[in-house]
């Protein structure tokens, strides 16, 4: 990796770093499988970083690169049977009071409303909640801006009776 | 969740969520990177050592036998050879680098058509080793007798039954491949993946 290369890399990390924690964190209940799924993340977006030619802003690049990542790791872990049960064994379902103290109520409660959703709206939700347009999002799951929107208002009114059940 | 402001309170929440500490990431970037500059040296070392071989068997091409069915399977031999350090060499160049600017569905597409081609050479492979099953009765027949008669047998019996589990192997991960793919586009964007 050359110099600007590294500083690429240097400056993503410390921009989207928090970002990329919450997005694993949709999608990893587990907190050391998280932190191994954004090493994942971050890794990727190292190998990514030499085809950046600026087509997107360096944030659409990030997230899609940990969408896909995301999305591969769920599939992963649906196939592992064991998985399942040391996921919920160590689960942060009630955060601890150190995450308590991290975490407002609303926060807390949008984080679990948000890991409530079925996958195909979560990441929807998330994306949106990014701060992305539709057309940023339909470059990230190449499916039309106008797609995007209609189920995107599904996944909002879905978040929002979540959130209400919470 | 249509109200507007609604909405930006929760992406106001969303942003400043602390779901944890960014890891220190930078300890695997420098072992990453060792590990690039290995699998590229043992790519140029795995060439060299094909070509050495190469240029050792047309040296000594008047001194092997290749009459009717030896030279069948010296071609074969050679073709598989060739073929098996191209899918490592691209396998490999392949893995080091991250796809930037695609879309989850051209993701979704790349991975499917990667795990075709790959199910296509692994029946290739099958096929053409369940063809050669009498290459080590015709070296049996064809080659001088003593010791390197029955090294050459086992040497191509080794071949053949290595690279049929090869291919059995890798069309069973191929298949589960295209399954996670197939169910991934499914699940994420409700259809095929392309």
């Amino acid at each position: 990796m050359t110099l600007p290369q590294q500083s690429s890399f240097e400056r993503v990390v410390k921009e989207y770093g928090g970002m990329l924690v919450r997005f694993a964190a949709s999608f990893e209940r587990n907190p050391h499988v998280r932190e191994d799924l954004v090493q994942d993340i971050l890794l990727a977006v190292w190998q990514a970083l030499p085809s950046f030619r600026g087509e997107s802003s360096l944030k659409t690049f990030v997230l899609g690169i940990a969408h896909r990542r995301c999305a591969s790791h769920v599939m992963h872990a649906v196939a592992r049977p064991a998985y399942e049960a040391l996921d919920e064994e160590w689960a942060d379902e009630q955060p601890g009071p150190e995450a308590l103290a991290r975490l407002s109520q609303q926060q807390e409660r949008l984080l679990a409303a948000v890991r409530r959703l079925p996958l195909g709206q979560r990441q929807l939700v998330l994306l949106a909640l990014e701060g992305m347009s539709y057309e940023e999002i339909a470059g990230v799951l190449g499916i039309s801006a106008n797609n995007v929107g209609v189920r995107l208002n599904r996944a909002k009114a879905a978040l929002k009776e979540q959130l209400e059940e919470a | 969740m249509n109200d507007a402001d609604d909405w930006a309170s929760l992406q106001d929440a969303w942003s400043t969520t602390q779901s944890g500490a960014v890891p220190d990431v930078m300890p695997m970037i420098a072992r990453a990177r060792r590990q690039r500059h290995l699998i590229l040296l043992t790519i140029i070392a795995e060439w060299a050592i094909t070509l050495l071989g190469a240029e050792l068997m047309v040296a000594y091409w008047p001194r092997a036998q290749t009459d009717g069915l030896m030279l069948a399977w010296w071609v074969f031999f050679g073709l598989a050879i060739c073929t098996v350090l191209v899918v490592t060499t691209w396998t490999r160049l392949a893995a080091l680098r991250e796809p930037g600017g695609t879309s989850l569905r051209e993701w979704l597409g790349l991975r499917r058509r990667r795990a075709l081609l790959g199910l296509r050479l692994a029946r290739v492979t099958r096929w053409s080793s369940i063809a050669m099953l009498p290459a080590p009765l015709v070296v049996l027949l064809t080659a001088r007798p003593g010791w390197t008669t029955v090294a050459a047998i086992v040497g191509v019996t080794g071949v053949l039954a290595g690279g049929w589990l090869w291919a059995r192997h890798r069309s069973v991960r191929l298949r589960a491949e295209l399954a996670e793919v197939d169910a991934l586009a499914l699940e994420w964007l409700d259809g095929v993946s392309g």
